[in-house]
């Protein structure tokens, strides 16, 4: 499907939000295509920030790199939380707010582990049985608040007005987020800094690289590949998909519905936990508030990619960590906004307002996000 | 205990039973691991005798008891034994629970993982003696709640009702100690008499002129504002009172509580009134219901003018603790009311909402300030006012025209994405020269009346202000609820295509729910930055979006008086972000408690407290239903 | 001038043909039956007249004038109103709402006026309401007195058909669509219908076109039939032509052994 094609409904008339809807689709396309290359014909005009670049003047290729790399690690651990949230709204048809607080539990409860592991020098030793049982340990946490959750919260909602769960599901976030406050503490956890194995850069392709976030890119897709074979090769995965397509006729035809859901919420929870670990890997602090922003980011990131597929959630994750961050240098800096990194999280959801309006079912997405007319 | 159950009778279902204990049990855990128990224990409620945290974990063991008995033992319900014994199965289950966590913290130290775990907690579940005693307290109590929760079971409906409303009404003047001292010191005569005055006119108006509105509305207005001058003219005479709070509280270390004898005597007397006046209250209820139309509607006159009597005299008597306090909600109302109208009528799920009410800060901010010279118009409040509305309107268009065609949950997200833009872009380096960064704008200037000038400080002239808008917005909701516009929302909000073919114009109807929205919110602002005179983007967080949320959520969806209600249970008495509600001891669980009630509103009462009558249908149709089949008017499927 | 005109209509669903090449039209005050079988593209067809789905090709002329690329409301003010083949109501309004809604195109009052209860706005909404009433009363006693308060999700069946039929000439259509307006009824019922279809023409002077597979009905109701099959019009005349027909006779029944290709 071409990114421009014509709004079929309109014909020849152009309805108000036709005609809105086009200049911000074309609006938006100027401003990125002069931030990024400039008006090299008008003098005094925008100087785009790769223009910049390839004149040796603005910032250097090596960070360039730096930033692709630190993009991919990001959006990968968006895509691995994503994958939640797109199996749940392929499931059940609603955007599980909660989702970001399975993956701050993860986290959270792994940082008393890697704590202890830290402090103990198990960590620098052996390094890998280290951080499988700290994953092992942020996977299970996650899973098992991900289950509860649908158990308490969502199962008795089933068949609900849509916009219920939805609320529920907001409620659900604040509770946990509280919740865990109270158990551990409402201050930052310094997580232990990743094992000697991990720390300074690695050269790969000819990139320097930090090798946490290597660590991160490659686990986050090993992950994320083990995770499709389940799914496209076991028969629960199967069950699954059936219960996306149609979840009466999956229940006529001997699947049991109620199994399937707490394994999809349990799958997703798993992949969050994973990437409760990686984050704190990252960025080395977690609190009771680390899920909020990611969570909204990972969901931007699922409908981006597409909701409901899973690939998609891969993809629109790292689309989206790269989108934000190279898009504010790329785009905003070449207009000559000041403090461009403030406003990553300004690309992050204008992109995912972009995308809705370019082409509403997500890159490699077939459900709408526009109400189906007739 | 398995050999118990048998003996008692076959029907007992001691499993049933033991997992509402479990569950009880549990919520021991939760509250105490939370940091509840301990941080709610200082505030006493009954002097030496009760504090909050005891009085929750009270609550629980009632609870287990209570539904222990309905649960375990559903054939024999005749069985007074049978009942109290599975209540109190139930709380020694818990209490075995309890005992367990119990063990488990004495012995190890847990604090550094469970930072709420402290010595303190555990001497509070200890009862300040050891590990034993707290273990004999635990199933001891558990057994005795658990026993008399099922007992209150057991007990007459009138009986219950007494006793758990007498006890409530304890609580209640024990947590309203501020409004309760305060109301009582300043009583002064001039309100009294104005109250009397104009109840009086009101009284006389309504029965002579309900029909000619004109008179009955003049005549209100007069009174009232007699009222103010007779109000004005006494209110140096105080009435007194102060012996009644300086008798009923005294001075502890986690605010004043409730004196034994002042709750011995609260007790009493909202019991006797309970059993004295039940038939009244029936005999009240049924003429209510009786009422015709006309004759209702002529009452819901007087319930609005009384609501605005009291809205004209109480802030000269709440002090400016309590006036603040309910600015703070009225604002908070004056944003649910417009996104009451986006959801609540036109069912559009906004996430983003606050960014309208920074919009109308910032606009008013930077048109009126004087800190930020050479962009500020130093405007006056109601010469910006207009922008504002301006601005409101076209934030509504910009945020409303993307978001048109999306499905419900993909427009919460995009809103939402928004609400985040806004505060980021008010923040950002970008913006400082005309937002001030994270500094903010500051100097914000009163608002000129022409005959008093309200400075934000002015407590109780904000509070008038709020107030006023409030009634406008409220005004406006009601309006628009009973006419074309609103019908055409309710028709989009339940089934969007079919509105479209019976003629509305789709993309209107919600451009316009959502500049109507923004304008309350804007306007919302607008107050909200002259009341602090200062206004930092920290203040538009996403939080404030879901606090009004769940206001309109607690209160009912698409209901005015029900929007009202959600402001004044959330924000009135839990408090709103970084202002602290009249429970001030919940702040520090404020989110929690908000996330909790909207998960049980959600699964257990999703009309909210006062529903609107569409909403309630649409949630409870079967009942519904059933009802009109009692009265006989359903049909039956006509034969052939 | 016919009221409505279809010339060489197109529609396809993922390269099925939904309607192919239709050309349709319908006679100021003439009542018309589509017929045909399941997936034959009725619905599809009303679709497209009323706006909710663009043709792909092909021009829809209504009063003279080519609305493909009309928005539904737009269609509903021009003076199309359609009814749903699976009752589509606000069920949650009361039947007397529903029925207010309907004439959202024909008033024009807006926010300011409604906040304000301006004196015309009072009047405008007097009048809504004498309308809707006016219009249930032409049900009989079925649709007024206490019903009118009740929320339409209490209606019986039949009622439900009724109100939506209701609602649709609260719109004051010139031409209203009809799809399948017994299924489900009882022969009484039915009977009871067929005559109302009459009687909208004949008192409100509403143009109809009746989507039905009753054939008492379109034989009780219909000037003129039109058949399609699988999106093509197989057949059009009245009642008795259509129904001799080799053509549908075989749409509806299958090709004869002997005779397939």
């Amino acid at each position: 499907m071409s990114l421009l094609k014509l709004p079929q409904r309109a014909g020849f008339r152009f309805s108000f939000v036709d005609s809105f809807l086009w200049a911000v689709r074309i609006g938006a396309l100027v401003f990125i295509v002069v931030g990024i290359f400039g008006t090299p014909g008008i003098p005094g005009g925008p100087v785009g920030s790769l223009a910049k670049t390839l004149s040796g003047e603005g910032v250097s290729g090596e960070a360039w790199r730096g930033l692709v790399v630190t993009g991919l690690a990001q959006g990968s651990m968006y895509g691995m939380i994503a994958l939640g949230y797109s199996m749940v709204y392929g499931v059940l048809g609603f955007i599980n707010f909660a989702h970001g607080e399975v993956f701050m539990s993860g986290a959270l409860v792994s940082f008393f582990v890697a704590d202890s592991f830290g402090s103990s020098g198990f960590w620098d030793s052996q390094p890998v049985l280290a951080l499988g049982l700290t994953m092992l340990v942020a996977m299970t946490t996650s899973t098992i608040v991900a289950v509860l959750t649908e158990r308490i919260a969502y199962r008795p909602l089933r068949g609900a007005p849509r916009l219920i769960p939805l609320i529920t599901s907001i409620g659900m976030s604040f509770f946990l987020q509280y919740t865990f406050r109270g158990l551990f503490g409402g201050g930052f956890k310094a997580f232990p800094q990743a094992p000697e194995a991990l720390q300074g850069r690695a050269t790969i392709f000819g990139v320097e690289i930090l090798k946490t976030q290597l660590a991160v890119i490659v686990v986050a897709a090993v992950s994320m590949v083990v995770l499709y074979q389940f799914v496209s090769r076991t028969r629960m995965g199967r069950a699954m998909r059936a219960i996306a397509e149609d979840r009466e006729i999956a229940a006529l035809m001997g699947v049991n519905v109620n199994r399937v859901i707490s394994l999809t919420f349990a799958v997703g929870g798993a992949m969050a936990g994973i990437a409760g670990v990686l984050w704190a890997l990252l960025f080395r602090q977690v609190y009771f508030l680390t899920g909020f922003l990611p969570g909204i980011k990972a969901f931007t990131a699922a409908v981006v990619g597409g909701i409901g597929n899973m690939a998609g959630a891969y993809l629109g994750g790292l689309s989206l960590g790269l989108v934000e961050s190279i898009g504010p240098l790329l785009v905003l800096d070449g207009w000559g906004i000041p403090a461009v990194s403030q406003l990553k999280d300004v690309v992050a959801f204008s992109a995912l307002v972009l995308v809705l309006i370019y082409r509403p079912t997500g890159l490699l997405g077939e459900r709408l996000a526009v109400e189906e007319r007739g | 205990m398995a050999t118990t159950t048998v003996a008692v009778s076959p029907a007992f279902d001691a499993r049933a039973a033991a997992k509402i204990g479990l569950l009880g049990g549990l919520g021991y855990v939760f509250t105490s691991s939370i940091g509840m128990v301990e941080g709610l224990g200082e505030k006493n409620v009954i002097d030496p005798v009760l504090s909050l945290g005891y009085t929750i974990l009270i609550a629980i063991g009632l609870w287990a008891g209570h539904r222990g008995a309905a649960v375990g033992l559903s054939a024999d319900r005749g069985s007074v034994g049978g009942r109290i014994l599975a209540g109190g199965m139930a709380g020694v289950t818990g209490g075995l629970l309890a005992s367990g966590y119990l063990i488990w913290i004495n012995t190890f130290v847990v604090r550094d993982v469970f930072t709420s775990i402290s010595p303190t907690l555990i001497d509070l579940l200890n009862l300040q003696q050891g590990l034993g005693t707290g273990i004999v307290v635990a199933i001891g109590a558990g057994a005795a709640l658990g026993m008399a929760g099922a007992g209150i079971g057991l007990l007459a409906p009138l009986m219950r009702r007494a006793l758990l409303g007498s006890f409530l009404w304890v609580l209640i003047v024990g947590f309203l100690e501020v409004v309760m001292s305060q109301i009582l010191r300043e009583l002064d005569l001039g309100v009294v008499l104005a109250f009397v005055i104009v109840g009086v006119a009101a009284w006389i108006l309504m029965r002579n002129f309900a029909d000619r509105r004109h008179v009955l509305f003049g005549g209100l207005l007069g009174a009232l504002v007699g009222g103010v001058f007779i109000a004005r003219a006494f209110s140096e005479v105080n009435l007194g009172l102060r012996f009644i709070p300086d008798f009923a509280y005294v001075a502890r270390v986690g605010g004043r509580a409730l004196t034994l004898p002042a709750a011995a005597i609260v007790f009493v007397v909202a019991f006797a009134i309970t059993v004295l006046f039940e038939g009244r209250r029936r005999a009240l209820r049924e003429r209510i219901t009786a009422l015709e139309p006309a004759e209702r509607q002529r009452w819901a006159y007087g319930l609005v003018a009384a609501f605005i009597g009291v809205g004209v005299f109480l802030p000269m008597i709440l002090g400016s603790v309590l006036n603040e306090l309910l600015s703070t909600t009225g604002l908070f109302l004056l944003m649910a009311l417009g996104l009451n109208i986006v959801i609540g009528y036109a069912g559009l799920l906004d996430l983003g909402y606050v960014a309208f009410f920074a919009v109308g800060a910032y606009t008013m901010a930077i048109l009126t300030s004087t800190s930020v010279r050479g962009i500020s118009l130093e405007l006056t409040f109601w010469e910006a006012l207009p922008f504002v509305i301006l601005a409101a309107v076209i934030a509504g268009i910009l945020v409303g025209t993307p978001v048109i065609g999306m499905r419900g949950d993909y427009l919460a997200i995009v809103t939402l994405g928004f609400g985040e833009i806004a505060r980021i872009l008010f923040l950002s380096e970008w913006f400082t020269p005309v937002t001030g960064g994270a500094l903010g704008v500051t100097k914000i200037p009163s608002i000129e009346l022409g005959f008093y000038t309200v400075a934000g400080t002015d407590t109780q002239g904000i509070l008038y202000m709020v107030l006023a808008f409030v009634a406008i917005a409220a005004l406006i909701s009601w309006r628009l609820y009973d006419s074309r516009i609103g019908r055409s929302w309710m028709a989009m909000r339940e089934d969007e295509q079919v509105a479209e073919t019976m003629g509305v114009n789709i993309v209107k109807a919600k451009l316009l729910a959502f500049v109507m929205g923004a304008i309350l919110a804007a306007v919302g602002g607008a107050l909200f930055a002259v009341k602090f005179g200062t206004i930092f983007p920290a203040s538009f967080s996403i939080i404030v979006s879901i606090t009004v949320l769940v206001v309109i959520i607690v209160g009912g969806m698409g209901s005015i008086p029900g929007v009202a209600v959600g402001a004044l249970v959330m924000i009135g008495v839990l408090g709103g972000r970084n202002s602290p509600g009249l429970l001030r001891e919940f702040s520090e669980f404020k989110l929690l408690i908000y996330g909790a009630i909207l998960l049980y509103m959600m699964l257990k009462r999703p009309e909210g407290l006062l529903p609107s009558k569409q909403r309630s249908r649409e949630l409870h149709q079967a009942e519904a239903l059933q009802d009109v089949w009692l009265r006989g008017e359903i049909e039956e499927e006509e034969e052939a | 001038m016919a009221l409505l005109e279809t010339i060489q209509v197109h529609k396809e669903f993922g390269g099925v043909n939904a309607i192919s090449a239709l050309d349709f039209h319908i006679e100021e005050g003439e009542i018309v039956s589509v017929i045909g079988p399941n997936g034959a593209g009725k619905t599809t067809f009303f679709n497209l007249i009323t706006g909710m789905q663009p043709p792909d090709s092909g021009e829809i002329v209504f009063e003279g004038e080519n609305i493909v690329g009309l928005t539904p409301d737009v269609l509903t003010r021009r003076g199309i109103a359609r009814t749903f083949q699976n009752v589509r109501l606000f069920a949650n309004m009361t039947v007397l709402e529903n029925v207010m809604v309907a004439q959202h195109c024909r008033t024009r009052k807006g926010a300011f006026s409604a906040i304000f209860a301006t004196a015309a706005f009072r009047r405008e909404e007097e009048e809504i309401r004498e309308r809707a009433a006016d219009v249930l009363s032409f049900f009989g006693t079925r649709l007024i007195g206490y019903r009118f308060d009740q929320p339409a999700f209490m209606l019986s069946y039949a009622n439900r058909r009724r109100l939506e039929i209701a609602r649709a000439m609260g719109t004051q259509p010139r031409l209203l669509l009809l799809d399948e307006p017994t299924a489900g009824m009882n022969p009484r019922e039915t009977r009871e219908l067929t005559g109302l279809i009459g009687r909208i023409r004949d008192e409100k002077g509403i143009t109809v076109v009746v989507i039905e597979h009753e054939m008492k009905v379109v034989r009780d109701v219909s000037d003129r039939v039109v058949v399609l099959d699988h999106g093509v019009q197989i057949a059009e005349g009245t009642y008795e032509e259509v129904t001799s027909d080799e053509g549908v006779i075989e749409a509806y029944l299958g090709r004869p052994a002997g005779r397939n290709e």
